[in-house]
């Protein structure tokens, strides 16, 4: 059952507005905490985490540039803007599956012509939870984090989340 | 309490991750070798192991390009020059903390599940502790909305 918060009338699991005062429903049959874990991914927003600052390149930085900036920075990936806003994503996967093979042929390639486009993102107001459910289901390792204007705070990635919970669960 | 995830993670072991298979290939095989198996399997790194089976090294797609594509090299280079010789591993009765501490102080993405004679025998990524994690709470992490910001405020569908 579903409790309404405007009336406190019990309600059909699922259903969209209350029944009996017509207030909406929505988000009233998300998932609630259970213990302390629980309570603590789903409240600490991404904004909070130590996030990875954005390397962010030009569409039209040549591959052989981004692995240079991937090398020298230590990082998984970089950001690529077109037109000065965020567009793709690109990372040292890629350079594995579909280009290190091909000898130097890929070097001065664009790297808006390889990159991934539109990426799964977050806001920083959304939670663990919801990278965990990203990087568990659509088994991303990073999800670029976006402000209020859509552009990129920084990179969470796979690493800094387990770091996170490591130094969390540690902590008792 | 925070104290049953640390419970939960001291309580399971590395076995009931399920590790992957060992991805395995002689430590004097060169880079292009390696990369083509990886390539094969689409994982990350690859184990190099001497004549006797035993493990000598790890090659993953982070070396490939700090120590090759970075620095110019040819894929045609012994992978003993490229890989990672000094590294971490696991036993299969080794616990999931254990494995978090490591991946956490350590950096790495991927570690080698060895046997008492330092034969690998499966790798365990970051992914599998993903997983392990979103396994203890399941409704918390898989009943969310793909939309974290989108709620509905129509009916809709019939």
């Amino acid at each position: 059952m579903t409790i309404c918060d405007a009336c406190g009338a019990e309600n059909i699991q699922g259903v969209d507005t209350c029944a009996e005062c017509g207030s909406a429903l929505a988000g009233n049959d998300l998932p609630q905490p259970s213990n302390s874990f629980e309570q603590h991914i789903m409240a600490t927003r991404l904004k909070e985490l130590a996030l990875d600052p954005p390397l962010f390149v030009d569409g039209s930085d040549k591959l052989g540039h981004v692995v240079d900036i991937l090398a020298s920075k230590g990082k998984g990936c970089v950001l690529v803007r077109r037109g000065g806003h965020f567009a793709g994503i690109f990372g040292e996967r890629d350079l594995l599956l579909k280009h290190a093979h091909r000898q130097d042929a890929w070097r001065d390639d664009p790297v808006e012509k390889h990159m991934i486009p539109g990426p799964v993102t977050l806001k920083g107001s959304a939670t663990i939870a919801h990278a965990l459910n990203k990087m568990d289901i659509g088994d991303y390792r990073h999800i670029p984090v976006l402000g209020k204007d859509g552009e990129p705070l920084g990179v969470l990635s796979i690493k800094a989340i387990i770091r996170h919970l490591s130094e969390w669960a540690g902590a008792a | 309490m925070f104290s049953e995830l640390k419970s939960a993670l001291r309580n399971q072991s590395v076995l009931g991750l399920k590790p992957a298979p060992a991805l395995t290939i002689d430590s004097g095989s060169t880079v292009e070798a390696a990369l083509e198996k990886m390539r094969a399997v689409r994982g990350g790194c690859v184990l190099a192991v001497d004549a006797s089976g035993k493990l000598r090294g790890i090659f993953t797609e982070r070396d490939l390009v700090r120590k090759v594509l970075a620095a110019a090299k040819s894929l045609t280079m012994p992978l003993s020059e490229a890989m990672t010789g000094t590294l971490r591993t696991l036993k299969n009765d080794d616990s999931v903390l254990k494995a978090m501490e490591i991946f956490s102080s350590g950096g790495m993405r991927h570690l080698p599940v060895v046997d008492d004679e330092g034969l690998p025998v499966g790798i365990i990524s970051v992914k599998h502790l993903i997983h392990f994690l979103a396994q203890t709470c399941p409704e918390a992490i898989y009943c969310l909305p793909p939309d974290p910001e989108r709620v509905s405020v129509e009916l809709y569908g019939g």
